[in-house]
């Protein structure tokens, strides 16, 4: 059985403590270890931070189950970041200036995932088996 | 009043004695059984020198460190007033610790980036214990119910508690990772062995310039959890942190190199996002 939990907030940093208090009470009523949960935490984390200017606000949707959480990102608008994510590395050209949020994420979660949104921006969905 | 030499012989004073010129022991005689302001006053300035490369230790926390000088110097005082002569250690020895507690305490009251409850930072430092004793009665990383119970806290008291020790300042190396104990050890004490990971992490292309920026437990710590995929509780106990600090220094790691990509784009890129 799945539950799912959404929150939208204003797209700014002072709001990410929020985001994790959200993340902590879920992994706290599913019992996922706090490695789990940090390793979620710092995922989302990356992700937003990679995803500047923040514009507007953001939606986060936590999808739990037994064995594990997904969180959905969106609207992300940075087309660096899609690409990058898209490409599962950083485009040529630019190695070395650019956080390896590839090699970070697939160490931090079990999956990840690109949806198009269709208006210019995306969505990225963070997988992670817990347990 | 006593006169006679500057040699130094107890109890001895000459006439126009220059202060700097007297030894130690003699301006120490002289602050606790005279009450002497002078002498006070010169073993204060000969030791502000320590002060000051103390607090530039602590120079990476956010705190100016001409405040830090200042909150060290009170630390300066109170050694030097309860220094106990018979001892038969020398000032240096004592006086070291007082100031580097007395900066500590001002980090733990007042080192806080966003002002967190008394009740939370003590949680906070309860935690690192905690989590640490846990991970290694339980063969794995706590849950959050579990570290509750073993602090006697609210599920939510923790996780406030772990959220509020992001707000905290103290990324540095000098950070404690277990205590924020007078005596505890710092992540700084455990420096200096040398690490053929380290190796492995410069021949790493990726990030290499802003890796560069890192010290050598940083850079360790993210090649164990980014290249060899281990845990923060394996790091923790390969590095001999805690867990929290493990998280901590990841953080702080990444934000340095995302602050070192923002730079590059700056000089050199278009800006980031176009």
């Amino acid at each position: 059985m799945a539950d799912t939990v959404c929150l939208e907030v204003p797209r700014d940093a002072g709001f990410l403590p929020l985001l994790h208090l959200v993340l902590g009470g879920i992994a706290s009523r599913r019992s996922f270890s706090f490695d789990d949960l940090d390793d979620i935490q710092l995922a989302v984390d990356s992700v937003l931070a990679e995803d500047v200017p923040p514009r507007g606000t953001l939606s986060m949707a936590v999808t739990v189950s037994d064995d594990a959480i997904k969180v959905r990102l969106e609207p992300l608008r940075n087309s660096d970041l899609r690409v990058t994510l898209a490409q599962g590395q950083v485009p040529a050209g630019a190695e070395g200036r650019c956080i390896e949020i590839c090699i970070m994420l697939r160490s931090l979660v079990d999956e990840y995932l690109l949806a198009d949104l269709g208006d210019g921006t995306y969505a990225v969905e963070l997988r992670k088996l817990v347990g | 009043m006593v006169n006679v030499s500057s040699d130094g012989a107890p109890g001895e004073r000459v006439y126009g004695e220059r202060l700097a010129e007297v030894a130690e022991k003699e301006l120490l005689r002289r602050v606790h059984d005279e009450r002497d302001p002078a002498a006070r006053e010169e073993l204060i300035s000969r030791y502000l020198p320590l002060v000051r490369s103390l607090a530039r230790r602590f120079s990476s926390r956010g705190q100016a460190v001409e405040d830090l000088i200042q909150v060290g110097s009170i630390g300066l005082i109170k050694a030097i007033d309860r220094f106990d002569t018979s001892r038969g250690v020398e000032l240096s020895t004592y006086a070291t610790p007082t100031i580097l507690g007395e900066i500590k305490r001002y980090f733990r009251d007042k080192g806080w980036a966003v002002k967190v409850p008394r009740a939370l930072q003590d949680l906070n430092i309860r935690l690192n214990r905690v989590i640490e004793q846990l991970t290694v009665e339980l063969s794995r990383s706590p849950t959050i119910a579990e570290m509750a119970k073993a602090c006697s806290a609210t599920e939510e008291q923790v996780l406030e508690a772990l959220e509020s020790g992001r707000a905290y300042n103290s990324l540095s190396i000098y950070s404690s990772g277990t205590s924020d104990d007078d005596d505890s050890m710092e992540l700084l004490d455990f420096l200096g062995a040398e690490e053929s990971e380290y190796e492995l992490v410069e021949q790493r292309r990726y990030l290499a310039p802003a890796m560069e920026r890192l010290e050598d437990r940083e850079r360790l710590i993210l090649h164990l959890r980014f290249f060899e995929g281990m845990t923060q509780t394996q790091i923790a106990t390969r590095v001999g942190i805690s867990q929290m600090h493990v998280s901590r220094l990841i953080r702080k790691s990444i934000e340095v190199l995302r602050r070192h990509m923002v730079e590059q784009d700056q000089l050199f890129g278009e800006p980031r996002g176009s």
